[in-house]
């Protein structure tokens, strides 16, 4: 609704009051004095024009014109920014000085990244990154890292973070880890990479399957199920030492570890009594306790990041849906009523949305559930998409697909407007598990 | 009547007479000395052309069967065209070259081939600084053109709201829908601009000033009046005002002079 509204400013007083087209105008009746008030409601823009540009370096540095594209890619992927085509414009700056603003408002961009990589003389780079406010013309960021040349793509994610930060007041989550299982003919392998799938390192591979990754909220340890003793058991892994531990060898099946949001245990899943139930247990293996006693099949456990509940999947109803318990054990009550089908559900790091896996029609999707009004809305497009997990800023999902018979990975923003499928190489990729935000380094 | 004049005044007479035929002879004289110091200056051209023909060459001279014509000069008229005399004769030296001669010979040659090479430079240095000149010229002309410009489209501007201003004097009131189209218009520009996901969920609500020029663009920067207490919020929403320009402006006087009043905007980002 418009509405416009005029103010007295003289006494004399000829007010002509009209409603056109859902507008209200009140006039005075010399127009030579009059003031308007216009009251705009809503609005519709969703993405920031930026233009990225290349930085200069110099022609020795490893990773040449690639720290650009790296933010670009992280902007574009996080579905708030609109990192526009600079190959019109005649002159491409590197230094505030040398920025000519009307090329820029020209092509309508609201920020503008320049600046340059040198190369100190024991071998690192100093990478230095100005963002300009174009409207104002003036600075918005000025950040300098110096790192030794294998830590570029590092940089260039927390430089996309701060950008992501500086525009939309929330904190980024390019600079953060993922995990993710790899089946190349029998070798199942756990890997973490950058969240973009690059930096892939090793953490652990067996010829039997690995499961249910789950990060440590402080990003220092992960857990995950083995089946190299041919039963699932939960281990927890330092990655720093590479130190691991059995936190879950119970008789029957041990999977689907969750962390609780202090560290201090995990939610895990035993068929220790007879059908699949939730426990929690100390991060050391110990002080194991019931949580779900029911004569169904009570799975898939997350706590929510108050860590006041446990929210999990459970066939008690007749069909699998979602449900939750006090963390200390309780009376269960059902989360997810649209859609036969619900499973495998995530919260968001806010706790302001839940992501699981419905099926629809035949075809398993991925759904995120607005806790605050209830409403759901279904993400991704493939039938056989799995593991949904929330990025740290809680804007974006990233779930396991299948393309050509191959599992990848994927991320679609939480408003469903940008997908992205991540880097295809390394075989059957499944299970991934979105870490949390990482210290930028010194 | 019979004037009848006194001896003095015939002395007079006779010294006016005696002048007056003196000055009439200086000034014949100064005639005859102007056309004949102009005439001088006719000349020179073909008399320095001569001596450079003449100058002696390696080889010894062969007679010319037919001497050179000289270009006739050009005399300004009505002045008479000055023939040149033909020139002499030239009998040829006897061919007694010595190498003392040909050394001097030489010399001169080079001499004069630096001479010429010298004024050529001189010609070239010349030249470019007249075409720098030139262009410094047109730089200034076209600075001063486009400085005249401006201030005929100030003059223009400022006569155009002079007669805005007296139409919509005598117009009267505001035409409320020609209004509310405008408004309208302007209000989907800035709300196509909004991003109402950076603005708190709360929907605090945010003022900003702003002013118009003739052309529909912002005149300086939007004015925050009431911030939403959240500088992402306030920046978003300050760039979609920035973003949206240039506005549509009526021709309706009235409607448009009110539009380049003072506007309030009270934002309500998330609707």
């Amino acid at each position: 609704m418009t509405r416009v509204k005029s103010r007295l400013i003289d006494n004399r007083r000829a007010l002509i009051n009209a409603f056109c087209a859902s507008i209200l105008v009140w006039m005075f009746a010399n127009p030579a004095q009059a003031a308007l008030e216009i009251e705009i409601s809503g609005g519709s823009a969703i993405q920031i024009p930026i233009a990225i540009l290349p930085l200069n370096e110099p022609a020795n540095v490893q990773g040449k014109s690639r720290i650009h594209e790296i933010i670009s890619n992280d902007l574009k992927g996080s579905g708030m920014f609109r990192v526009l085509n600079t190959s019109g414009v005649p002159s491409l700056p590197t230094t505030a000085a040398q920025i000519k603003y009307t090329d820029w408002t020209a092509l309508k961009a609201q920020g503008l990244s320049i600046g340059e990589v040198q190369q100190t003389a024991n071998g690192n780079l100093k990478i230095n990154v100005q963002v300009m406010d174009v409207l104002r013309q003036t600075p918005l960021l000025q950040s300098t890292y110096t790192v030794s040349p294998s830590q570029y793509r590092h940089v260039a994610h927390l430089i996309a973070d701060q950008i992501y930060e500086k525009f939309t007041g929330q904190p980024g989550a390019f600079a953060t880890r993922i995990a993710y299982v790899t089946k190349a003919g029998k070798r199942f392998t756990l890997q973490i990479a950058d969240y973009d799938g690059f930096n892939a390192q090793t953490l652990v591979s067996s010829n039997e399957p690995i499961i249910s990754p789950a990060w440590a909220p402080d990003g220092s340890k992960m857990a995950y199920v083995s089946f190299e003793k041919k039963k699932p058991i939960v281990f927890v892994q330092s990655l720093y030492t590479g130190e691991r531990k059995v936190v879950a060898n119970f008789k029957g099946n041990n999977s689907a570890p969750a962390w609780a949001p202090d560290g201090s245990k995990l939610a895990v899943v035993l068929t220790y009594g007879a059908n699949s139930q939730i426990y929690t247990i100390s991060a050391d293996g110990s002080n194991l306790q019931q949580v779900t006693k029911s004569s169904s099949i009570d799975t898939e456990p997350a706590f929510s990041p108050d860590g006041q509940f446990i929210y999990f999947s459970s066939d008690r109803g007749g069909r699998p849906q979602i449900y939750k318990v006090p963390a200390s054990g309780g009376s269960a009550s059902r989360v997810t009523f649209e859609g036969g089908y619900n499973v495998s559900p995530r919260f968001s790091p806010d706790g302001k949305y839940l992501t699981y896996i419905r099926n629809d029609g035949g075809s398993f999707k991925v759904a995120v559930q607005d806790l605050g009004s209830g409403d759901v809305k279904l993400l991704s497009t493939g039938s056989q998409d799995e593991s949904p997990s929330f990025a740290p800023n809680a804007r974006t999902i990233m779930y396991a697909t299948r393309v050509g018979g191959k599992g990848t990975l994927a991320t679609v923003t939480v408003d469903g407007l940008v997908r992205q499928r991540l880097s295809e190489a390394g075989g059957d990729i499944r299970e991934p598990a979105w870490g949390p935000a990482q210290a930028a380094p010194k | 009547m019979k004037i009848s004049h006194s001896p003095q005044d015939q002395i007079f007479r006779r010294r006016a007479a005696i002048l007056s035929v003196l000055m009439h002879i200086a000034l014949f004289l100064a005639m005859v000395f102007m056309i004949d110091w102009k005439a001088v200056h006719v000349n020179p051209s073909v008399m320095e052309a001569t001596l450079w023909d003449s100058l002696p060459s390696k080889t010894p001279p062969k007679p010319a069967p037919e001497p050179p014509k000289p270009e006739p000069p050009k005399p300004p008229e009505p002045e008479p065209e000055p023939k040149p005399k033909p020139p002499e004769k030239v009998t040829p030296p006897e061919p007694q070259v010595n190498k003392a001669e040909q050394e001097a010979e030489i010399a001169l040659k080079k001499r004069e081939d630096e001479k010429k090479q010298k004024l050529e430079e001189e010609k070239k240095k010349e030249e470019e600084k007249k075409k720098q000149e030139e262009k410094l010229k047109k730089i200034q002309e076209a600075l001063r053109k486009e400085e005249a410009e401006e201030k005929l489209k100030k003059v223009q501007d400022a006569m155009r709201q002079q007669d805005l201003d007296a139409q919509a004097a005598a117009t009267g009131p505001v035409d409320p829908s020609v209004l509310s189209y405008y408004v309208g218009l302007m209000n989907r520009k800035i709300r196509s601009n909004v991003n109402p996901g950076l603005c708190p969920v709360s929907n605090p609500q945010l003022l900003f000033d702003i002013q118009l020029t003739n052309t529909g663009d912002l005149s300086g920067m939007p004015k925050m009046v009431k911030g939403s207490g959240d500088t992402v919020c306030d920046d978003a929403v300050f760039r979609a005002i920035v973003a949206a320009k240039p506005f549509d402006l009526p021709d309706d006087p009235a409607v448009r002079k009110a539009l380049l009043e003072l506007l309030h905007l009270k934002f309500k980002p998330r609707g």
